[in-house]
């Protein structure tokens, strides 16, 4: 490991040490409870290189290398796009080994998904970590999965640079077993006139925490942050996103539908931050949940902190159960209740899914994952 | 072909009784409609047949074709072959008509014993009761009931039940919010699946209904009960004078 990386990982193993696992006094935790986890012995850390790698490979525009092989300025890269006073952040960077280096060459147009697919077949904590930089005007779509089907934790740290001109097509599927712990990061840098579209898919894992933190760095850049929660269970899933509008004439939008069974626990928390000097622009954000059971629960927590006067933003946040009007309606017509409930929670989700077009991503991943989830909850009733 | 014999049902929540001993008997191919005052229980009697929940029958039967209604699951009544035209259509933003039509239609042919459609199959019997109806086709890929007007809600409704085909449909107020062009349509499409087998429950406020569906018989409910029968006279009749006989006394 470069000098510079060594350095960075020692500051985050001294400041987590000083921070531990936040229990929910700390106000950005206050839904989700870590401090029960364990901190690991290093030995329990194991290498899991995704797979399918290979496949990335002479792919015309694309390099792939790990971080020692990088330039010294890729190296000075990672690490900058995530804050060290997160305990999530600086428990990954403190584990931090090998680090990807992705970078789709200026002016690029890489038609195949670039897929990091990790399962984690062991007890143990995995740390994948990447960069990826698409350079000015390159367009591509990356696709990330975890799907561990043992007990453990994963902590990805993704970090994203979108140069000016570029765009980027984010899936990011969990779907991990209910015995794993899931605690990620995905940090993007969004520049001038660039396009940065993130849609997360968080079905798996007994405790999930994932933080998205996007800088709109450029005049003109634009994110979308579309997230499914599809929980049951004793599961507990929280999203925790930022959005950074640090340049003017800058836009997101972010809509985060949870469907809730059992006494899982779903939580959004959304902030859209608005620097003094950000004007001209528009945020929109939307949070609904879908409570299935009586146990059920959703926290769906919306903020706004605007600095600047020229700026429109919304936000607006639901929960409820199924509407029984229509669940009647459809029974009325022939068919079957639990038909019915499925098609409504169908409907609940589409517009999330409608967004997505065609990607061959939700065709061959997501659709499976959602129809098992729902075949799961409405095979008769659940027990939790 | 249904049978309601003393039938009292109350809100669940409120334990407020609305209808208090009605009896109705309609034989196959019958029509029969149902006028009264707003408030006497003619959409709470088409809930109850249906199954809505929050309603609770305390006294009296409902049999339908020999079977007990009041037994069997609302998905189940349609099974059968009821069908409730609703006074209020529901909307469900984000499912398609189509898909809609075609479930539901496949769900209880699949019930009956009938093989279900292909979708090209379904897709050719739905655009051509649609335009039966003079329904947009436009209208199929659009979201259940959502933004449809008044006019298009009922049109809706009957082509429901004309893919439905039930043996027995109470359609609820089903002229309300309709022009005189719509409600003649809508009415050809009732009168389409008349077959001397097929019978009808109007629930109208209206004569003019019944000029393009003609009753059998006519029936006053006012305050859960029917308090007069009769034959296609007795719309005219109330037509004229109003319903200032029954309204309740309060
Ligand atoms: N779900 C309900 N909750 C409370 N009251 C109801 C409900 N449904 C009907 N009612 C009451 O029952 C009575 C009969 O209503 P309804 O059957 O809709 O009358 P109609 O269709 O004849 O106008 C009215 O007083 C109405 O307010
Ligand atoms: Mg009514």
């Amino acid at each position: 490991m470069s000098q510079a990386l060594e350095s960075l990982r020692q500051s985050a193993d001294q400041r987590f040490s000083s921070l531990g696992w936040p229990n929910r006094r700390v106000e950005a935790y206050k839904y989700s409870d870590l401090s029960g986890l364990k901190q690991l012995e290093t030995a329990d850390a194991i290498a899991t290189p995704p797979s399918g790698l290979d496949a990335l490979t002479g792919i015309d525009g694309l390099s792939l290398v790990s971080a020692s092989q990088a330039s010294a300025e890729l190296q000075d890269k990672i690490g900058s796009l995530i804050p060290l006073d997160d305990a999530v952040a600086a428990y990954s960077t403190a584990h931090l080994d090998e680090v990807i280096v992705l970078t789709i060459a200026r002016n690029t147009k890489i038609e195949q998904p670039l897929v990091l697919d990790h399962g984690r077949m062991a007890t143990g904590s995995s740390f994948p970590r990447y960069l990826v930089v698409l350079e000015k005007g390159a367009e591509a779509e990356l696709v990330e999965r975890y799907a561990a089907n043992s007990d453990g934790m994963t902590c990805p740290v993704v970090e994203i640079f979108v140069e000016p001109g570029a765009q980027l097509k984010h899936y990011r599927a969990q779907t991990e077993a209910v015995a794993s712990t899931h605690l990620g990061w995905t940090a993007a840098e969004v520049g001038r006139d660039a396009n940065y579209r993130h849609i997360a898919l968080n079905q798996g894992a007994g405790l999930a925490r994932h933080n998205i933190r996007v800088t709109l760095a450029g005049t003109g850049a634009h994110v979308d942050l579309l997230g499914l929660h599809l929980l049951q269970g004793k599961q507990s899933c929280d999203s925790h996103t930022y959005i950074n509008h640090a340049a003017p004439n800058t836009t997101s939008n972010e809509v985060y539908k949870s469907v809730v069974a059992g006494s899982a626990n779903s939580i959004f928390q959304g902030k859209i931050y608005v620097a003094k000097d950000s004007q001209k622009i528009e945020g929109n954000q939307m949070s609904r949940g879908l409570l299935l059971g009586p146990r059920a629960r959703v926290n769906n927590k919306p903020e706004l902190e605007i600095y600047a006067d020229d700026v429109i933003c919304s936000h607006g946040s639901t929960v409820g159960a199924l509407d029984e009007a229509a669940l009647f309606y459809l029974r009325a017509r022939g068919i079957p209740a639990d038909r019915a409930k499925q098609i409504m929670v169908e409907a609940f989700i589409n517009d999330v899914l409608e967004d997505l077009g065609d990607a061959s991503e939700l065709e061959a991943h997501w659709q499976p994952v959602i129809n098992e989830y729902l075949s799961a909850v409405f095979a008769g009733d659940q027990a939790d | 072909m249904l049978s309601i014999q003393n039938l009292h049902a109350q809100i669940e929540e409120e334990e407020k009784a609305i209808l208090k001993g009605l009896n109705l008997e309609i034989n196959p191919g019958e029509v029969h409609a149902i006028m009264g005052p707003n408030g006497a229980g003619k959409s709470t009697l088409g809930n109850v047949l249906a199954g809505k929940d929050g309603y609770e029958v305390t006294e009296g039967s409902v049999f339908f074709k020999g079977q007990d209604l009041l037994a069997l699951d609302v998905e189940e009544r349609a099974h059968v072959g009821l069908f409730l035209a609703f006074q209020y259509p529901v909307e469900i933003p984000g499912v398609q008509m189509l898909n809609f039509l075609r479930t539901c239609t496949n769900e209880t042919r699949l019930a009956r014993g009938l093989p279900e459609l292909s979708g090209m199959d379904f897709l050719k019997l739905a655009r051509a009761k649609a335009a039966d109806l003079k329904i947009n086709p436009d209208m199929l890929k659009r979201s259940v009931n959502s933004g449809f007007s008044g006019g298009e809600k009922k049109r809706a409704e009957i082509l429901q039940m004309a893919l439905l085909e039930p043996q027995f449909a109470v359609l609820d107020e089903t002229d309300s919010g309709l022009d005189i062009d719509a409600l003649r349509i809508v009415s050809e499409g009732v009168n389409a699946l008349r077959d001397g087998k097929r019978s009808f429950l109007v629930i109208t406020h209206y004569q003019r209904l019944l000029d393009h569906i003609k009753p059998d018989h006519v029936h006053v409910l006012a305050d859960g009960q029917i308090v007069r029968s009769g034959g296609p006279e007795l719309a005219l009749e109330l037509e004229e004078r109003g319903y200032v006989d029954y309204e309740k006394a309060a």
